[in-house]
């Protein structure tokens, strides 16, 4: 605090601190205007004005308002017809949609329309991607470059080229559609909001839970059908997400199909079209086969259970009352407020749960067509609802038997494997036969002297010596004549002399299964088979063996 | 040397009962390998090379019935009567190269009950092989003048097994087999029973914890899913230090590889058979032959097969002179390609003449009648796909079974009255449950044809 200030309190001010206090200041009143106010900003840096800076809004008008038509004043601000009214769609669930003026007044976004209508027939030229994150786009919040960008893209959108977009620009689009009922015809404008919807709803997965509700309303309000051709691909994610299901259900003719149809689709929460193998491939029979084991089991069933019936008849109405593009940008005189008295498809539970195991055990038909090895349970108690689907199924899996008698080609690699078809010659045949006795001989060695320490010759890689582990054992020193080890061992088997084989394995040093392995390593070269089995002498071979064992003296004749 | 047919008696029983009932006979292969003696040659070479010192691997490709499974037992029992130790098993849905729930050791677990040897040719052969080493070392010791029992006696068998045990510590999971190995002579000094059974089952890879393991014997590790591979590598250095000629093992129905649906699971194992054929190849599992026996499906679909993964395929594949006509088996593929006619006639007269000496019965059957039956076989609706010598000699032994039971019988009126049995165009399994199928491909469908 200056001394000049000080000076001017007296005693009784000392205490006052309201000096220190920074003055008030008088604000402006609140206006009530929410529109978007333009501000000019003066180029930051330099002290000296550039004279080639241009304020944000020069620049804007320069890129927007070249080469477009002016319209008149009064049009633009002409108020839109609120009268509400009342009609019967074709749809049969639905019995009236009211359409009436929004309660609650308000001007915001009217700046967003007035500049639809000057951009309206703007077109842009071709310029690079700019992205844009705006959740409410509008073209005062847009960048100049980012505004270009928009009409470029816009331009391409309106000849069906569908260029890279970002979220911001397609709900411009969108909400320029919904808010300019005058300059786009509604016909135009549905076409205009499916094309957008179904080109960008794979990468824009949001476009699907906004649109179901905004063609919906935009439908209800210009009083058109919905377009359930051109949505049919993605009818399983309508059904997904639409609050109003039945607007978008195929029931606009008088009988029970139409009826079935809707059932097939709205009439349980079992959305088969969300099926893993319901693929662009696969869709066709799903479609087909679906609607057709469908209605096959509800007229059946219609005889005794009046649910299958159709329910239009049955009186079980509801109503709705929607607010129209909720959450979309939407000036109050587009604005409107939906009451919609339907027939709701399936009230019942008890219902709704037969269309789903009809769903499921359809589905498991056509898995089973596809060659898919999973199913869906059935519970046990439903099991009359297989049957009948399962009767539908009969003539469609056997008229596929028939179309795959053909089998496959073979590939070309299984050529490497055949045999040229030459035909019989006996002659031929029997030199290769007597041939082979050659590598018989190679592999058996049991036509050439087996004795131990006998080179048999070069027939073969590896004939030409005995097993080293024979070999081995008779390269021991001399005073262990494993020879006579093994037949007297033998001869005690022969005899069925367990303890004396124990005793001569005991006297050799040697496990009784060792003794046993090496009498079978001698007698395999010999007789070309083991011997002995669980300390026994093979039936087979006991005059084989009492032979050997004379030949060797060890057994008296 | 054809005339004079000598076979034992119990082979010749046991053959000639295995081809009437349509299996691959377990003994007695050699005479019946008609037709195959290139093949033969070459994975006799292999043998050769292991016994060497080396390592081998092959895979033999055919389709179902050209007798994949009969090649494998026919080098199995020739390997078995050289001094090789042998372990077989066959490829299932519960027994893979690697996978969850223990499906690689499951394999691992029948290689090693099926391990054979000379003596015990029908399998259990780990108990005996490692008996018989241990008698060996101890009759060498009683050979050098110590006294069976004494200090000295036991201490020089010790020593011959430390000296065996310190050589498989350089391998990998070396250390631990080795103190199994000496755990096993301990158990087998102290009549210990318990522990003897506790490193059988070690070896064998049955045990599932290391816990449990480390509770009986002294080792850190067990044979599981991720290193069962390392210790047949191990078996194969063993077996070569108690002088066996090397360690042949043999794995049947690749295809069920071929058919492990998830992409994953089925590339894990076909990484597992690269690394297999990488360390064989390479040289690093001495005394190791691998044979491993597939479809052409297998092997060479480049969706599923083997080809599939870039890997095997760059090293299994031919070359690219390989399609100018010449045979060439030195590759690590070998095809079977089908009997011919003639090699077909061939057997089913070497078969006539084993029958004939199995029963002491003179066959009535001549060259013309043989020929014909042959016709028959060969010219019905969808041979060329489906006829296999298996069901040619199923046939043929029930024509031959019936001229030996009724006097009045010829072949002309067997055959000609339709008394032979049908052949089957259904695929026929073999006796280890075969999965093969000749249809592998799932149907192809187009919703075009559905009409209602």
């Amino acid at each position: 605090m200056n001394d000049n200030k000080r000076k001017n309190i007296g005693d009784d001010e000392f205490w006052s601190i309201d000096y220190m206090m920074p003055p008030k200041r008088n604000l402006a009143s609140f206006s009530k205007d929410t529109d978007t106010a333009e501000i000019d900003i003066p180029p930051v840096g330099n002290s000296v004005r550039r004279d080639a800076a241009v304020s944000i809004s020069e620049r804007r008008a320069n890129i927007a308002d070249r080469n477009i038509p002016v319209r008149p004043a009064s049009e633009l601000l002409k108020p839109r017809s609120l009268a509400s009214f009342t009609y019967s769609p074709e749809n049969r669930l639905i019995s009236s949609i009211t359409v009436t003026e929004w309660d609650s007044k308000y001007t915001f976004y009217r700046k967003f329309r007035l500049d639809a209508e000057k951009y309206f027939d703007k077109r842009g030229s071709e310029c690079v991607f700019v992205p844009i994150y705006l959740t409410i786009p509008q073209y005062s919040l847009m960048k100049p470059e980012q505004l270009h960008y928009y009409f470029w893209w816009r331009s391409n959108v309106r000849n069906g080229v569908y260029l890279e977009s970002a979220y911001g620009y397609i709900l411009t689009y969108i909400y320029e559609i919904i808010n300019l009922p005058e300059l786009i015809k509604p016909e135009n404008g549905l076409d205009m909001l499916t094309d957008i919807w179904l080109a960008y709803r794979d990468k824009f997965w949001k476009l699907d839970t906004y649109l179901c509700e905004w063609v919906c309303d935009y439908c209800c309000i210009h009083r058109l059908s919905p377009p359930l051709d051109k949505l049919r691909p993605i009818l399983g994610v309508i059904y997904t997400f639409a609050s109003f299901k039945e607007f978008y259900s195929e029931y606009s003719s008088d009988g029970n199909e139409s009826y079935w149809c809707a059932l097939l689709n709205i009439g349980s929460d079992c959305n088969w079209r969300k099926s893993k193998f319901y693929t662009p491939e696969t869709a066709d029979i799903f479609d087909k086969h679906m609607k057709g084991a469908f209605i096959y089991a509800a007229e059946r069933l219609a005889v005794t259970d009046s649910r299958f019936v159709n329910s239009h008849e049955n009186g079980l109405t509801s109503t709705i009352v929607r607010p129209s593009y909720s959450e979309a940008l939407c000036v109050y005189d587009i604005k409107r407020r939906i009451t919609v008295e339907y027939t709701a498809v399936s009230r019942s539970p008890e219902l709704r749960r037969m269309v789903e195991v009809i769903i499921k055990i359809s589905e498991n038909n056509i898995r089973a067509i596809l060659g898919k090895k999973s199913r869906y349970q059935i519970p046990p108690e439903y099991s009359y609802l297989k049957k009948l689907v399962d009767e539908y199924f009969v003539p469609v899996r056997a008229s596929l038997r028939q179309s795959s008698k053909t089998p496959p080609p073979e590939p070309e690699y299984m050529k490497l494997y055949d045999a040229p078809s030459t035909g019989i010659t006996p002659e031929n045949a029997k030199s290769i036969e007597e041939s082979s006795w050659s590598v018989t001989e190679i592999l058996v060695d049991a036509f050439e002297d087996n004795t131990p320490g006998t080179n048999s010759g070069d027939n073969g890689p590896l004939c030409d010596d005995t097993p080293e582990i024979i070999q081995s054992v008779e390269n021991r020193e001399a005073g262990h004549d494993d020879s006579l080890i093994y037949d007297r061992a033998l001869l005690c088997l022969l005899k069925g002399d367990r303890s004396g084989f124990a005793e001569i394995a005991n006297d050799s040093n040697m496990m009784q299964d060792s003794l046993c392995e090496g009498i079978n390593e001698v007698m395999y070269d010999i007789i070309g088979d083991i011997c002995i089995e669980d300390y026994k002498v093979i039936d087979d071979y006991i005059t084989d063996v009492t032979e050997y064992l004379k030949e060797k003296g060890v057994l008296n004749g | 040397m054809g005339d004079e047919i000598k076979v034992p008696r119990r082979i010749l029983t046991s053959l000639i009962n295995s081809l009437s009932a349509g299996v691959v006979p377990r003994v007695g292969t050699p005479y019946i390998a008609i037709g195959r003696n290139d093949e033969i040659n070459a994975l006799l070479e292999d043998l050769k090379t292991v016994d060497e010192g080396g390592c081998s691997m092959r895979f033999i490709i055919g389709r179902y019935g050209s007798g994949k499974s009969f090649l494998i037992q026919l080098i199995r029992s020739y390997a078995l009567e050289q001094g090789f130790l042998t372990a077989d098993c066959d490829l299932s849905p519960e027994r893979r190269i690697c996978g969850a729930k223990g499906t690689g050791i499951a394999t691992y677990r029948e290689l090693i009950k099926n391990l054979s040897s000379k003596s015990s040719p029908e399998g259990g052969a780990i108990q005996t092989v490692i008996a018989r080493w241990l008698s060996r070392l101890q009759s060498d010791a009683a050979a050098s003048g110590l006294v069976p029992g004494s200090d000295g006696f036991n201490a020089k068998v010790r020593s011959e097994i430390f000296e065996v045990a310190k050589e498989l510590e350089g391998q990998i999971g070396g250390f631990d087999f080795a103190s199994v190995i000496s755990s096993y002579y301990t158990a087998s000094l102290s009549d210990n029973e318990e522990l003897k059974s506790a490193c059988i089952r070690w070896l064998r890879g049955e045990y599932t914890t290391k816990t449990e393991a480390r509770s009986l014997l002294p080792v850190g590790d067990i044979i599981n899913d991720e290193n069962w591979f390392d210790y047949l590598k191990l078996i194969a250095v063993f077996s070569k230090k108690i002088d066996y000629r090397g360690f042949i093992v043999f794995i049947d129905e690749c295809v069920n590889l071929y058919k492990i649906s998830n992409r994953i699971s089925r590339e894990n194992n076909y990484e597992k058979l690269l690394s297999m054929f990488n360390d064989s190849l390479g040289g690093r599992s001495p005394g190791l032959g691998l044979v491993l026996g597939g479809t052409p499906q297998f092997l060479e679909d480049t969706r599923r097969g083997l080809f599939s993964y870039e890997a095997l395929r760059s090293r299994l594949q031919d070359g690219q002179f390989a399609a100018s006509g010449y045979k060439n088996l030195s590759g690590p593929v070998i095809r079977l390609r089908r009997l011919s006619d003639d090699e077909l006639f061939a057997l089913v007269s070497r078969v006539t003449k084993l029958y004939s000496s199995c029963y002491s019965w003179e066959a009535r059957v001549n060259t013309s009648e043989m020929t014909s039956f042959l016709q028959l076989c060969l010219t019905r609706a969808g041979a060329d796909t489906m006829i296999t010598p298996r069901e040619i000699l199923r046939d043929y032994m029930t024509v031959l079974d019936i001229l030996r039971q009724n006097d009045d019988a010829t072949v002309e009126k067997i055959i000609g009255s339709g008394n032979v049995l049908s052949l089957s165009h259904e695929p026929s399994t073999e006796v280890c449950g075969s999965t093969e199928s000749p249809d592998d491909s799932v149907p192809q469908f187009d919703p075009a044809d559905i009409d209602i």
